[in-house]
């Protein structure tokens, strides 16, 4: 058993190691995928950033084409040279102005801003079309191109964000001078942000622009927490190149969990709070069971699965298993239960203790100390008996059988079976197993009351005699046999007492019976009364009865060493 | 045409200050500033995703140094309390004055003459002017205490426009044109060192221009200015 314990501590110690590696084999890859969703972030938040610097330098080229028209420059030129932006000259330039903006089609900006050499609108196309003349130099977009740089910016005004590109418009008629720029504002909204997705090529991924906790536009309607990000956002000091390279945020909507990264916009939507973010939903954590859904065919075709290696590990340590089974539980049982058929079947009077070892050797010794103990008990018994009613007569019941009828009446709740338990061919003793078989059918037992016929007189000769006794036999086979008068003839003798008043019938056929039995023995009978025979039988009787709780007493005259004698046997309830 | 609306502000910013100083003997200097070549005018800071980028059919244009210079008559005695405020003015998306010299104890002004409302705090000061939105047409006005101070007036709403203003601890103080020149009017009587400011701080000079005002009649003088610029820092409070 030792090593069946052995190998059953490894093969639970094996299960638990794989079910532990089952539960925990889903989480580095949990990991891997968090890990790699947060680059995928990561670089899709980098990629809007290049897609937007690249759309500002598109969008720069396509102001800078914008203010080299000749009606343009001809145009500011003039307005440089006024005291005042007339309504002629806003008209005119606004004509020009809204005339370029939808050349541009699906690129057209969302507001054209003219200036003169001095700052100065000179008119606006789209946004506030009606107010010019005012100052508007100051915003460095504008400043820088007065000065003569193409440049960008992010302005914010009444809650939209626009992407203004600025360039200076050239006369460049000599003298080559400054007439005045361009600006052109492209609204930030949601079209553009999905503009944007749509060119991240990273499924799942969506973008936003925020001003603070204001959401401005976003690629899609997932609810996001500006809160959070706000805070993110101020807690960005480095360069702006590295936003996207932060810590990704998590929150929680009501519907799903995502993860996001904000980079602050530049310019003066930076100075406005101004960021963008990119967001990407988290993939439910999977787990074991997850795992176990997730696998597909592929996964479980032999190509792609040792199944080979899997089956021979199997069959090694079910082999194992059951060897060490058999080795250890199965043929030491079965030996033992051979051992205990012989033990039954009388072949053997004990079980062979050395032949087995381990617990079965311990089951063998300790059914062995009960055999001792109770042949030890049934020896006590019957000298306990013998000292009571004096030894059985030669050829009588056994020991064995004495103890087979006893037995049953003492087991708690009451007799037992007439037969031995199972293995019904079971006996302690061959002539226990035999007695049924010579046992001849119970006759009524003979009461006081109404004795049962007497035997045919058995007095003829002893052998004679001897040959009727299985016929007198109306009882059980547990007969409990003695000699109560022994050589104590003359004690019937002896105490003369009274002939009783009434003949008990049945005593007195045990009379007649032992008188001539005397008589056959060649013994003398004088002094032997049936009233002494009578109340020695009585006697004997009550002291039966109350020593064994029997129901009756039996006497029967037989011939022992010669001469006549008496036995008494208990007659017990039938079962 | 702007320049000139720049230089009209400035005017109205100091006629105050000379109608309240004009003692009776007073006399009249002017000069002119022999500014160095100015580099050309670098890009603006702020900028979008993309560095600007300067535009391939003219040069870029030179930066003007006089719209962040202003010069100063300093008598190195102690000014008298002034009792006129400077006036500066928001139009558009600037101020009149990029650069505004206020003598120490003189109000500032400020009115909003754009389209928008402003919402006007000073960097190193934020205590001397009320966080309240100035609307359209409106005025909103301060007093800055010690001569020596530098404070930046931004709209927290708009980035760009911001001025700064330099507490200075005369009251002679004077724009330069585009072209270096500059005029004070009834300065009393005495010795003066002329003192130029550019941008962060009192032009550098070995040679520190000496002006003796008589009890009447004009001064001409000219200074020049190193290359470069080269400016002393001024350090807040101390002047």
């Amino acid at each position: 058993m030792y090593l069946s314990k052995i190998w059953l501590f490894l093969l639970t110690l094996l299960a638990t190691a794989a079910l532990a590696v089952a539960l925990l084999m889903p989480r580095p890859a949990e990991r891997h995928n968090v890990a790699a969703d947060q680059q995928r972030l990561a670089t899709a938040c980098g990629f809007v950033n290049i897609l937007l610097t690249d759309q500002a330098r598109q969008q720069v080229g396509v102001a800078a084409v914008f203010a080299t028209d000749a009606d343009l420059v001809s145009a500011l030129n003039a307005a440089s040279n006024l005291e005042k932006i007339d309504d002629a000259t806003n008209v005119a330039v606004q004509k020009i102005g809204r005339s370029m903006a939808d050349s541009l089609k699906e690129h057209a900006p969302d507001f054209v801003m003219v200036l003169d050499k001095h700052g100065r609108v000179v008119a606006r196309v789209t946004v506030d079309e009606k107010e010019f003349g005012d100052v508007a130099a100051g915003r460095p977009v504008i400043d820088d191109a007065l000065a003569g740089y193409n440049s960008d910016d992010i302005w914010v005004m009444n809650k939209t964000m626009y992407l203004v590109r600025g360039a200076p418009v050239v006369r460049r008629d000599l003298p080559v001078d400054y007439v005045g720029a361009v600006i052109l504002g492209h609204a930030v909204n949601a079209k553009l942000a999905g503009r944007l997705v749509g060119s991240l090529a990273t499924p799942g991924v969506e973008t936003g622009f925020f001003l603070g906790k204001d959401t401005l536009a976003m690629s899609s309607a997932t609810a996001v927490d500006t809160d959070l990000l706000s805070k993110a956002v101020d807690g960005l000091t480095g360069p702006r190149s590295d936003d996207c390279k932060a810590k990704p945020l998590k929150f929680k909507t009501t519907s799903a969990a995502y993860t996001a990264v904000v980079a602050r916009l530049p310019g003066e939507a930076e100075l406005k709070h101004g960021y963008y973010a990119v967001v990407l939903e988290q993939p439910n954590a999977i787990g074991f069971m997850g795992t176990l859904k997730a696998i597909d065919k592929s996964d479980l075709a032999p190509s792609g699965f040792p199944w080979s290696l899997l089956g021979t590990a199997f069959a090694f340590a079910l082999a194992l298993g059951v060897g060490l089974m058999v080795m250890e539980s199965d043929r030491p049982l079965k030996r033992l239960a051979v051992d205990a058929v012989k033990l039954g079947k009388g072949e053997t009077e004990r079980l062979a203790e050395n032949s087995h070892g381990g617990k079965y050797g311990s089951i063998a010794r300790s059914v062995n100390i009960h055999i001792d103990k109770i042949t030890r008990d049934a020896k006590s018994a019957k000298q306990d008996l013998d000292g009571l009613l004096g030894p059985a007569p030669e050829g009588g019941l056994g020991t064995i059988d004495l103890l087979a009828a006893a037995m049953p009446a003492i087991r708690p709740g009451g007799a037992g079976p007439a037969t031995p338990p199972p293995p019904s061919e079971f006996r302690f003793s061959e002539p226990a197993k035999e007695a049924p078989a010579v046992r001849p059918p119970p006759p009524a037992v003979p009461a006081r009351a109404t004795p049962a016929p007497k035997p045919a007189a058995p007095t003829a000769a002893p052998a004679a005699f001897a040959a009727t006794m299985p016929a007198l036999g109306n009882s059980p086979p547990m007969k409990l046999d003695d000699d109560i008068l022994g050589d104590n003839d003359a004690g019937i003798e002896a105490p003369p007492a009274a002939e009783p008043n009434a003949i008990d019938p049945y005593f007195k056929q045990i009379f007649d019976q032992f008188i001539a039995l005397k008589k056959t023995c060649g013994e003398p009978i004088a002094g032997v009364t049936y009233g002494k025979f009578a109340d020695k039988l009585q006697k004997n009787r009550a002291d039966l009865i109350a020593k064994t709780g029997c129901r009756d007493v039996r006497f029967t005259v037989y011939v022992k060493d010669g001469k006549a004698s008496l036995k008494a046997s208990p007659i017990r309830d039938e079962v | 045409m702007f320049r000139n609306f720049a230089s009209l502000a400035w005017v109205s910013a100091f006629a105050g200050l000379c109608a309240w100083s004009s003692p009776a003997a007073a006399g009249t200097v002017s000069g002119r500033l022999e500014l160095p070549p100015a580099p050309p005018r670098p890009p603006s800071a702020a900028h979008g995703f993309l560095e600007a980028l300067p535009n391939l059919l003219a040069k870029i244009r030179v930066t003007d140094p006089t719209p962040w210079m202003f010069v100063m008559l300093d008598a190195g005695t102690p000014m008298p309390a002034a009792t006129k405020p400077v006036e500066i003015n928001i139009i558009g998306e600037r101020f009149s004055q990029t650069l505004l010299p206020l003598p120490a104890n003189a109000e500032l002004v400020i009115k909003n003459a754009s389209k928008n409302t402003r919402f006007l705090g000073i960097t190193e000061a934020p205590q001397l002017l009320k966080k309240v939105p100035l609307n359209p047409t409106n005025t909103q006005s301060f007093r800055p205490e010690k001569a020596g101070d530098v404070y930046t007036i931004r709209d927290s709403e708009a980035p760009h426009l911001s001025a700064t203003v330099v507490v200075t601890p005369s009251a002679w103080v004077a724009p330069v044109s585009s072209d270096g020149k500059f005029d004070f009017a009834n300065v009393p009587e005495g010795k003066y060192t002329l003192k130029v400011y550019y941008k962060s701080g009192w032009i550098d000079k070995a040679d520190p221009d000496q002006v003796t005002v008589g009890a009447s009649g004009k001064v001409e003088l000219r200074s020049k200015i190193p290359a470069g610029f080269p400016v002393k820092p001024v350090t807040p409070g101390k002047e």
